[in-house]
């Protein structure tokens, strides 16, 4: 279970983003968190994996934790050693590597720690079999699907517990778009992997989603069961615009 | 004609070991985006430390010189985590700064550990000139070229084939990926110094050989910066093929032209290559602001 609770958060001297936001995400579910641009989604985000002061902000109150233990302040690469791992806005692939060196740096950056993830890299190849037909290639070279496949098979690799997803269907064709998000599923489904999905996209997101948390200029406005959010007349005009129109 | 090979031999020669110096350059660019100005004087420390263990503790050259790449290697990993480590999450400018202020301490260590004279390094190679059919090569500067070019070598190959090599690769891809998949991005930025460190070390030993040792020695590392950004900050391969370039046309200029003119047209060359390709050979197209 990760809990985030009444945390704020600004960059370099600037007004707070986060102010006083509070989630769940119960373990071994898919958690939707939905906001219009702007709302403090990725900040969330970014918050929980300890990416902040990669982008000089910072924390300023509130607690996160993992299964009881605080987590916040937490350098990402121990967090990653907790079984919390993000795959950031932008997928930031290691762009000038291939596909399968992507993969190994991930699957050797927690080698020691425990024995190696079920299936290793092979299991990413089967999840997503559009990359194994190109594990030599330079990962910037791929289409976005196939680097956002990448990014996710990467995560999955350090054996998480807890994933994070930012915007996983930005800028995809819908094809792929529904191929990433059954990968996702999949994830969560055999391997029992929470996931807290940052979407712009509120259709796909509510449809692999359990719950969801509305956020507006760093805070939560609204929060329920997936069917509630889907049945809430302002979440369908806000977010949900015609596209599940009866 | 034969003449022209061997200068050109020679210049060669010279331009491998700019190879292993600039090496350092990028290796340091690359992780940690930092313009290493220090990264001569560190070469100069490491020929200080060959020579304090080869002519004052009188230890053969193959015990001499694992203490120098040692010993600076392990101020290459202090340099990372006393003075750079601090100042993380400031803007870069300071971190480069910071390495002006190292060099002159550097500068200023050497003297006051070793004194300001000029100093013989103890031959680390056989003596005897390389003669390739009617070529001659000097033999500090044929075998010092030899030890720099497999140095690099056998970097490139640890760079490329190792999983910690790997690591590095992806930390200096990108910073925040690696670290969100358990990659200890501190921890790598002070390898990657050591390594620089250890590869400065031995071109410290190959350039003291092929000259004297001075506390000014370091001064050579800025050409090789010069050099460097001919290749590209960011390219490896890009650092060897512009060394090689830079010490073939000063070998050449320096024979038919005056020695005078050694100086001047490699850099001519070089300034007119950068009006052209601003990122260098082999670089990425990509504004830095110093």
């Amino acid at each position: 279970m990760l809990e985030v609770k009444a945390i704020e958060a600004v960059y370099g001297q600037g007004a707070p983003v986060l102010r006083g936001l509070s989630l769940r995400v119960p373990t071994g579910r898919i958690v939707a968190l939905l906001g219009a641009n702007g709302a403090g989604k990725t900040t969330t985000l970014r918050a929980i994996a300890g990416l902040l002061p990669f982008e000089r902000g910072r924390l300023t109150a509130g607690t996160i934790a993992l299964d009881g233990r605080r987590v916040d302040g937490v350098a990402p690469h121990r967090l990653a050693r907790r079984r919390l791992v993000a795959v950031p806005e932008g997928r930031r692939l290691f762009t000038d590597l291939t596909v399968d060196d992507n993969l190994r740096a991930a699957a050797w950056a927690l080698k020691g720690r425990r024995a190696r993830p079920p299936g290793g890299i092979d299991a990413v190849y089967q999840l997503f079999p559009l990359l194994a037909a190109r594990r030599n290639h330079r990962a910037g070279y791929l289409s976005g699907g196939e680097q956002q496949m990448l990014a996710i098979g990467r995560a999955l690799l350090t054996e998480p517990s807890v994933m994070l997803l930012d915007e996983p269907s930005l800028g995809l064709a819908p094809r792929l778009r529904e191929e990433v998000f059954t990968g996702i599923a999949r994830i969560n489904r055999d391997r029992g992997v929470s996931i807290l999905l940052v979407e712009q996209n509120a259709v796909l997101a509510l449809d692999i989603a359990r719950y969801g948390y509305v956020i507006e200029q760093g805070r939560v406005v609204l929060e329920g069961r997936v069917a509630d959010l889907k049945a809430n007349p302002d979440v369908r005009d806000a977010y949900l615009g015609s596209a599940t129109g009866r | 004609m034969e003449f022209l090979l061997e200068i050109s031999l020679v210049g060669l020669a010279v331009g491998g070991v700019y190879g292993l110096i600039g090496l350092g350059y990028v290796i340091v660019y690359r992780a940690t985006r930092i313009v290493n100005f220090a990264h001569g004087n560190i070469m100069m420390f490491g020929a200080y430390c060959y020579f304090t263990g080869a002519a004052v503790l009188d230890l053969p050259w193959w015990a001499a010189l694992p203490l120098a790449v040692t010993a600076t290697a392990l101020l290459g990993t202090a340099v990372e985590r006393l003075l750079l480590r601090p100042l993380e999450g400031r803007s870069q400018t300071v971190a480069v700064m910071a390495t002006f202020g190292l060099a002159a301490v550097l500068h200023g260590l050497v003297q006051l550990l070793w004194s300001a004279r000029d100093v013989f390094m103890p031959p680390i190679f056989a003596q005897q000139p390389i003669v390739l059919g009617a070529m001659y090569i000097p033999a500090n500067t044929g075998y010092g070229a030899l030890l720099a070019l497999a140095a690099v070598g056998v970097f490139l190959v640890l760079f490329r084939v190792t999983n910690l090599g790997l690591a590095m690769r992806a930390t200096a891809s990108d910073q925040v990926a690696a670290s969100s998949l358990g990659i200890n991005v501190p921890a790598m930025f002070n390898v990657t110094w050591a390594c620089a460190a250890a590869t400065a070390a031995l071109a410290g030993v190959v350039v003291g050989s092929i000259t004297t040792l001075n506390p000014n020695m370091g001064r050579i590392g800025l050409s090789v910066l010069a050099v460097v950004i001919l290749g590209g900050l960011d390219s490896l391969a890009g650092a060897i093929l512009a060394g090689l370039i830079v010490g073939w046309l000063e070998a050449v200029t320096g024979f038919y032209l005056g020695a005078s003119y050694k100086d001047v047209v490699p850099f001519l060359v070089l300034l007119t290559i950068l009006m052209v390709r601003p990122h260098g050979l082999l670089g990425a197209p990509r504004v830095e602001r110093l």
